[in-house]
Parts: structure tokens; C-alpha cells; sequence
């Protein structure tokens, strides 16, 4: 098991990087949008100083900009706030609806630029799991990153949560590929099954469905 | 002088279509697409001096689309503006565009102008 969490570590701290990377991306972008908003506003400044006319409207639309990009900002540190408190207990109880709701938000801008998009159908109650929840959410996103070189032509992933007997279950669908194109990494590969194991978790690959099948069990403690 | 004409392209609409507005307000003429295909397709219409590229677009990216940019345009020029400040995205982009062409947001508008007037050697074509 200690050989398994340090195996388990090294590949998580690579994908830790991955997420901080691209949430650094949004923020920039998001400071991007105001600075340039900001910078506009100062040109229309300048402009009325030499006697062009200030459009109020432009000036209301412009400040708008900038509230929803202030909020847009405060969103995505929120997320990135919750994303790296994942790491703080080694297991914890999650409601796997909010918890995958929160892993599509902080790697949207990766499945974005491979012009994929990822749809979660959320339980109507909670689904609470106790695991590990690091470890659950690079193995989710392993899943989708494998998913998005095996997705059809929809370019969109769906995911559902079930419960079953066995624990519950996350089905990944959409997967026109599995097997028709050769994938451009094994699926699982040996990280993949590190994480299954640290989680006690199954995976089933349905290439008649186009499904990936994760199961979990409901309480998961060592 | 003819003005300079230049293509900016940005999934985020907000800030290619402010970027434009400022550019404009500086004597520049200036359009916005939010997608590679976009930027490809108005470059089959349209005439520009310089284009001005994420390096991250979905689904396809900042370096692709100036492949495929320059096959339709051979003469226009190109800046790359970037979120990430990752080495390897500054030597790929260095590589193909120089390493002054290469901007990191958010943007100095008068270092944005600078750079595209250098581009082009300060007029249209």
C-alpha cells in the first residue's frame, strides 16, 4: 500500500500541476477581459476630453463587463480553493454529485481546447461516498482525458451516477471509439490501476455500449 | 497611409471585441473571430496585414492555425498572445513567430501596437 501511495503521489503532484496550470489560464484570461475593459474605458476618458460625445450606455455595458468578470474570477478561485483543500484528508465524505460537478468546473478549459464538452446529469438527491477524494479525481479525470481521444463525433461526454448493490456507479458515455481507433495511451494503464486500487474501485469497459463504467463503493476506509 | 488591418483571434468574445474597439480608437482596422475555422474562413474573404493569435484556441491551436493561416495568406504577418507562460509554449511560439511576437496576457496595449507596427513594418500593404 505504501509503495502504491508513493507511486499514487508522484503522479498526482504532475497532475495537480496540470489543473493549477489551466486554472491559471482562466484567471489570466479573466484579468485579460478586465484590464482591457478598464483600458477602454480610460480611451473613452481620454476621448471625451477632446470633445467626442461619452456614450453612458457603452460606459454601464463596460462596468458590466467588469462585475461579471469579478465574479467570474471569485468562481474560479472558489474552485480552485475547494480543488486543492482535496488534498487534506486522506479520506473524507463526498456528495459525488457536487464533487464531479466541481472536477468538470477546474479542468473545463482542458476538455475546451480539445473542443470537447463534458456533461454531468446530476442525481436529484445526494450522493454521499466516503473515499478518497484526490485520488478520485485524477482517476475521473484520467477517465475523460482517455475518453476525449475515444469520443464520437458529438465531441461530448455524458456522465451519469447511479447507485447500485455494489457501491456506486459512474458511467461515462459517448465513447464511440473505445476500440475502432487505436487510443493514444493504454486504458488502464498501471497509473490507472494504482488509482482503482487506492479507491477499491472497478472499472468495466463496454465497447458495445461506448461505455466506461466506474464503480466505487459507498464507504471506502482503511 | 493605408491603415494597418489586423485579425485577432480569441475564444474569449469579450476580450478580442474590447481589444478591436482599442485598436481601432488607435487608427488600426481591426476584426475579431473567436474560432480557428472562423479566423480561416474570413481570411478567404478578407485581406490582413497581421493576425493576432491565442495560442490556445478549442480545438485547435495558436500554431496550427498560423500553419494553416499562412497556406491562405502567405504575406501576413503574426502575434502570439498567450494566458500560459509555460517554456515550452514560449520556444514553440518564439520558433515560429520571433521571440518579441510572443505576448503574455493581459496585454499592454501601447507594447500590442508597437509589436504590430514593427510587424509590419509600420504600414499597410
Amino acid at each position: 500500500m505504501t509503495s502504491l501511495l508513493g507511486t499514487a503521489a508522484v503522479d498526482g503532484i504532475q497532475f495537480f500541476g496540470r489543473i493549477s496550470a489551466s486554472i491559471s489560464h482562466e484567471l489570466k484570461n479573466s484579468l485579460s477581459i478586465m484590464n482591457e475593459s478598464a483600458g477602454l474605458l480610460e480611451d473613452l476618458s481620454r476621448l471625451a476630453e477632446k470633445g467626442r460625445p461619452l456614450d453612458l450606455e457603452r460606459v454601464k455595458h463596460l462596468s458590466g463587463m467588469i462585475k461579471r468578470q469579478i465574479q467570474r474570477t471569485d468562481h474560479i478561485i472558489r474552485n480552485m480553493n475547494r480543488f486543492s483543500h482535496a488534498v487534506d484528508d486522506p479520506f473524507k465524505q463526498i456528495d459525488l454529485s457536487e464533487f464531479l460537478t466541481l472536477v468538470l468546473a477546474v479542468s473545463r478549459r482542458l476538455t475546451e481546447v480539445r473542443g470537447v464538452t463534458v456533461n454531468l446529469s446530476l442525481c436529484p438527491e445526494t450522493v454521499p461516498v466516503i473515499t478518497r477524494p484526490f485520488y478520485l479525481h485524477h482517476l475521473v479525470w484520467r477517465i475523460i482525458e482517455f475518453g476525449m481521444d475515444a469520443v464520437g463525433v458529438s465531441k461530448t461526454i455524458d456522465i451519469e451516477i447511479h447507485r447500485t448493490a455494489k457501491g456506486v456507479e459512474m458511467i461515462f458515455s459517448g465513447l464511440d471509439h473505445l476500440l475502432a481507433r487505436t487510443p493514444a495511451r493504454v486504458f488502464p494503464d498501471a497509473p490507472d490501476e494504482t488509482l482503482l486500487s487506492l479507491l477499491g474501485a472497478r472499472l468495466h469497459i463496454n465497447d458495445q455500449l461506448n461505455q466506461i463504467r466506474l464503480v466505487i463503493p459507498e464507504r471506502f476506509e482503511i | 497611409m493605408k491603415p494597418i488591418r489586423v485579425l485577432l483571434a480569441d475564444d474569449e468574445e469579450e476580450l478580442v471585441a474590447t481589444l478591436a474597439e482599442r485598436l481601432e480608437i488607435r487608427g488600426l482596422i481591426a476584426e475579431w473571430v473567436t474560432t480557428g475555422e472562423a479566423a480561416c474562413e474570413i481570411l478567404g474573404e478578407k485581406s490582413y496585414d497581421v493576425a493576432v493569435l491565442d495560442v490556445k484556441l478549442p480545438g485547435m491551436s495558436g500554431l496550427d492555425l498560423k500553419r494553416r493561416m499562412a497556406r491562405i495568406a502567405p504575406d501576413l504577418k503574426f502575434i502570439f498572445m498567450t494566458g500560459h507562460g509555460s517554456a515550452d509554449s514560449f520556444k514553440e511560439c518564439a520558433a515560429e513567430a520571433g521571440e518579441s511576437y510572443f505576448l503574455m496576457k493581459p496585454i499592454n496595449i501601447d507594447v500590442l501596437v508597437q509589436k504590430i507596427r514593427q510587424v509590419t513594418g509600420g504600414s499597410a500593404k
